[in-house]
Formats: structure tokens, C-alpha cells, sequence
């Protein structure tokens, strides 16, 4: 699947074929390069034709050194502009598309009020009917609902329709803005593309507040435990080798059972070195039960709240005694990688590098001074949903989940953790220079370390205060 | 067109067929290094994620430098072959036939 991978930094542009051909004619101006200083010494000065034949090939072959290593210049400078060019037309899109959602949004509220009493008539009438219908049929009809429904799940891995609901997520706040009245204009100013005051975090506040006011809230208290069988020693700690590569890093995240494992390292020079490891969501967890790793934590965390999940995995860090001054990679999976993303870029660590795979975490900004690696899939709904990636330093990753024909059966494929080791095992072996460039920058560990696991339970503040 | 002189003092101690011989190798070697370069060059079906007139001017680029290296891949074999038919007739008593 190598070949199926493009990289890019920042928006996820891919300039990988530009940088694949400069690469191969920089290459190929070396080896000219290497053949031209081996000409000299063959020239004797026994036959002057033979030497005048040598002087004709060095010439040759040093004009195409030159006409390589220009090109390769000029590949180099192309994949920079593309890159800038690509950002700034898709800027411009957003801008025109927001105000165009916030006129749609201004629309159809004033609709709306003219449709209303209608629309509750109707709706009232239609429950009526539905009071009506005998329950055998109305089990048919359901049962028919849920097969369309079922159907449309596989369009829910085609990757146009995921780029448009990407740029639909980001517009949602647009929207909203219009339906309450602010000119359309005025909704661009506010929003990503403007003063960047309204976005995908303030719709997923909205969210997080209707589903606190619902009982499920995604930040309240959590209580963490060291998993092992000895627990009156505080838990298990055993030894672990280092990580060797991206796809090695993926392969250790850990189920949302004990959603996080901590790897402690001595780094060559001495230093202390810290890997952490940060499972996924609980597909099965209710919202705002005692698992931190559910949707409430997931939306939380979009809203840029203190999730229950993000206390958990600081409360594990500060009791494995990571201080600022310790070296620290975070790789995360799904919400673990929203989590990783936070907390690289909180200031309170020494970061020296994130890896995230599938990962809603368009809406994190990624500044800091270290090796990133984004990874997601093509097919995959997750990294949709947190809209359009804005200012990243990381290296985007992005690969097909599927080889080809149908996606596989079941609830989102493309988001299989499974999957996404493969795709990092071919991100390992991809010759992109960028990439190889911040995958040879993650720190390395000469000697075995020390891992431990840990669970971590929500106290609801419900449960608290009965 | 080429031709070849190999001068060999009687007593000099230097073999000049073997030395000819050694040069030959040399040439062949940058013969193929050459052309396992010329191998290397993207061709015109290689690029699949980018099309147009930048690219098509880069293949046209990058024909032109298979060319000029193709001509001098066949010039150092032209060479080679000299070499070694100087070493054989080096090797031969009597000298050139």
C-alpha cells in the first residue's frame, strides 16, 4: 500500500511526487557526479583519440549533472509554491463558503418562523397516523428504516464524501451564526477564516453544554489505578524494549480498557526519556458513565474542555513522575490522538515528539519544535469530524484503509486500529524525505525500559454529591 | 576511426596488454554505472499523481539528459572495444598484424 500514501506538511498537500522525481534526479546527478571524477586518471595520454572520447564524455556527463541538480531545484521550489498556493486558494474557498452558509443559515431560520405552525401541524398529524398503525407494521417500517440506514454506511467510507463533510463540519458554526441572525459577512469575520472567534470547538461546546444539561457530562473528576495483578505494591511494572518505528509506536497503543500505558526510558546522553501511549474511544461506553474514554470525553476535548480523558492521562504522567524537564513522546489513537495532540502542545511538557492516528484533531494546532507524524485514512469518518486541519507543523500522512473493491463490513473499517499499524508499517518504509526526516528526529532509547499500564474511572458528580 | 599505439620498451618491466586490459575493465565499469543511471530516470508513465504543461516540460528535460547520456554510455562501450582489441594486438608476437 506504499505506493497508495501521500504526504504532505500542513494541509496535507501532496507533494510527494514532486519531491519523489527531485529526489531521483538529485540521485541520479550524484552517480554522475561519482563517474565524472573516475574519467581523468583512464586519460594516459597513449592514444590521444581515447582521450579525446574520455574528454567528451566527462563534459557530457557533467552538463547533465548541472541540467539534474537544476531541475531538482526548481521540484523543490515547485512542491514549496504548490504548498502555499494550495493553502491560500483553500482559504479564499472557505471564506466564500462560510458566508454562503451563514446566508443559508439566515434563510432558512426566517423560513422558518413562516413555516413553523405548519410544520407542527403536519407533524402532529403524522404522529397521529403512526399512534394508528398496528404494531406489526410499524416494526416493518422500522426494520426498512434500519437497512436504508444500513446502506448508506459504506458511503460513510467514501473519501469525496468525507472531504465535503470535512468542509461541512467547519462550516457548521457559519450556519449557526446565520440562523441567529448575524449577516453573513459578519459570520466570515467571526469565524476560522476571520478572527477565528467561532469554529469547530464552539459547535462542539454547544454539544458538550446539551449534553451536560442531559446528565452526561465529559469533564468531571476521574480516579486512575496502575493495572497489574499485585496491586498493593501499586500495581505491575515490567520491562520493555524501545521503540523502533512508527509502526512499532501504533502496534502499543492500548484498548480503552487500560487506556494508558507509559514507557519509561534512559536516553544515550543520560537523560530520562518517557513514551506514552493513549487508546482510542469506548465505542461501547455510555456518555457520561464512569469510562473516561466515551463520546462525552471525545466532544469535550473538540470543545478544548478539561475531558475526563485528559485528566486521566496527566494524573498517569505525574504519578510516573514526568516533570517538565522529562523528554516525552505521545503517540495517540482516535481520541487518544486528540489527547496526545493537547498535550504536546500544552507548554506543560518537553515534547519531543507526537504521533496520532486517526485522530479528530483537525482543530489542534500544531506549533511546536518537534517531530509530528499524522496518520489518517482516506475512507476513515473520524478525522472528518473535527473539520478542516489548520496550522500544523506535523507531517500528514494519508493512505487508503482498503486495497480496493467494497469497504469491508462493520462500523467505520477505515478506523481500525489494526489497519492503521499497517499503514504506519508503510509510512515506515515510505522514501519521502520529510517524513523519513521526522521519523529518524523521534528519540531513541539504547536500553530495555520500564512499562506500566493504567485504567482510569470517572467519579460523575451526580454519583458525588448523592 | 579510433585508433590505438601501445609502446613497450623491451625491458621496461610493464605489461602493456594487462595494463590496456585494466583500463578496459575501468571503462566498462563507468559504462555501466552510466547506464544504470540512464535506467534510473523517470520516464513519461512513472508520474501518476501529477499532469500538465510543467510536467510534460520536465519529461522533455529529462529525454534530453537520457540522450545525452545514452550517446556516451555507447561512447565509452566504443571505448572498450578499443581497449581491448589494443591489448590483444599488445599481447600478440609481432605486434599489429
Amino acid at each position: 500500500m506504499t505506493s497508495g500514501l501521500t504526504v504532505g506538511v500542513g494541509a496535507g498537500v501532496a507533494t510527494d511526487e514532486l519531491d519523489r522525481v527531485g529526489r531521483v534526479l538529485q540521485t541520479a546527478a550524484q552517480h554522475c557526479h561519482e563517474i565524472a571524477i573516475r574519467i581523468p586518471p583512464l586519460r594516459t595520454g597513449e592514444s590521444v583519440g581515447r582521450d579525446a572520447d574520455l574528454w567528451e564524455v566527462q563534459a557530457a556527463v557533467r552538463r547533465s549533472i548541472e541540467r539534474f541538480d537544476a531541475l531538482a531545484r526548481g521540484l523543490r521550489t515547485a512542491a514549496t509554491l504548490y504548498d502555499a498556493a494550495e493553502q491560500t486558494a483553500a482559504h479564499a474557498l472557505e471564506t466564500a463558503a462560510s458566508q454562503l452558509a451563514a446566508g443559508a443559515g439566515l434563510l432558512l431560520s426566517r423560513l422558518g418562523v413562516i413555516l413553523l405552525p405548519g410544520l407542527l401541524a403536519a407533524a402532529g398529524r403524522l404522529a397521529l397516523v403512526w399512534g394508528l398503525v398496528p404494531a406489526e407494521q410499524r416494526e416493518t417500517v422500522l426494520t426498512a428504516v434500519e437497512r436504508g440506514v444500513a446502506r448508506l454506511a459504506p458511503a460513510l467510507s467514501e473519501p469525496t464524501l468525507l472531504e465535503t463533510l470535512r468542509v461541512a463540519m467547519s462550516l457548521a458554526d457559519d450556519a449557526a451564526l446565520g440562523t441567529v441572525g448575524v449577516p453573513p459577512v459578519f459570520a466570515g469575520l467571526l469565524g476560522e477564516t476571520g478572527a477565528g472567534l467561532s469554529g469547530v470547538d464552539t459547535a462542539a461546546l454547544a454539544v458538550a453544554g446539551l449534553a451536560a444539561l442531559a446528565g452526561a457530562s465529559g469533564v468531571d473528576a476521574v480516579r486512575i489505578d496502575r493495572a497489574g495483578a499485585d496491586l498493593r505494591r501499586g500495581g505491575e511494572v515490567r520491562p520493555v524494549e524501545p521503540p523502533g518505528s512508527l509502526a512499532d509506536r501504533v502496534g502499543r497503543i492500548p484498548d480503552a480498557a487500560t487506556p494508558i500505558v507509559i514507557e519509561r526510558f534512559v536516553l544515550p546522553d543520560g537523560t530520562p526519556h518517557v513514551e506514552v501511549y493513549i487508546a482510542g474511544t469506548d465505542a461501547h461506553a455510555p456518555m457520561g458513565g464512569d469510562q473516561p474514554w466515551d463520546m462525552a470525553s471525545n466532544v469535550a476535548l473538540v470543545a478544548g474542555e478539561d475531558a475526563s480523558s485528559l485528566q486521566a492521562v496527566r494524573a498517569a504522567l505525574a504519578a510516573e513522575g514526568v516533570t517538565s524537564d522529562t523528554s516525552i513522546v505521545f503517540t495517540g489513537y482516535s481520541q487518544g490522538g486528540a489527547i496526545a495532540t493537547l498535550l504536546a502542545e500544552s507548554g506543560h511538557y518537553r515534547t519531543a515528539g507526537l504521533v496520532t492516528v486517526g485522530a479528530p484533531s483537525g482543530a489542534m494546532p500544531v506549533r511546536g519544535d518537534y517531530p509530528a507524524v499524522v496518520i489518517e485514512h482516506r475512507e476513515d469518518l473520524v478525522p472528518v469530524l473535527s473539520g478542516i486541519r489548520r496550522e500544523t507543523n506535523a507531517v500528514v500522512v494519508r493512505g487508503d484503509a482498503f486495497d480496493s473493491g467494497p469497504p469491508p463490513e462493520g462500523g467505520l473499517p477505515a478506523h481500525d486500529l489494526d489497519r492503521y499499524r499497517s499503514t504506519a508499517s508503510d509510512a515506515d518504509a515510505h522514501g519521502n524525505a520529510t517524513l523519513r526526516a521526522a521519523i529518524d528526529s523521534l528519540p531513541r532509547a539504547a536500553l530495555t525500559g520500564e512499562h506500566s499500564a493504567y485504567t482510569a474511572t470517572r467519579m460523575p458528580s451526580s454519583a458525588r454529591t448523592n | 576511426m579510433y585508433t590505438s599505439t601501445v609502446v613497450c620498451f623491451p625491458g621496461s618491466g610493464v605489461d602493456p596488454g594487462g595494463e590496456l586490459r585494466r583500463q578496459s575493465v575501468l571503462v566498462d565499469d563507468l559504462r555501466m554505472r552510466l547506464e544504470s543511471v540512464v535506467a534510473s530516470l523517470p520516464r513519461e508513465d512513472s508520474a501518476t499523481g501529477w499532469f500538465g504543461a510543467a510536467r510534460e516540460a520536465l519529461q522533455g528535460e529529462v529525454d534530453l539528459e537520457r540522450a545525452r547520456l545514452g550517446r556516451e554510455v555507447a561512447r565509452l562501450d566504443g571505448l572498450r572495444i578499443q581497449l581491448d582489441h589494443a591489448a590483444n594486438q599488445a599481447t600478440v608476437p609481432g605486434g599489429v598484424p
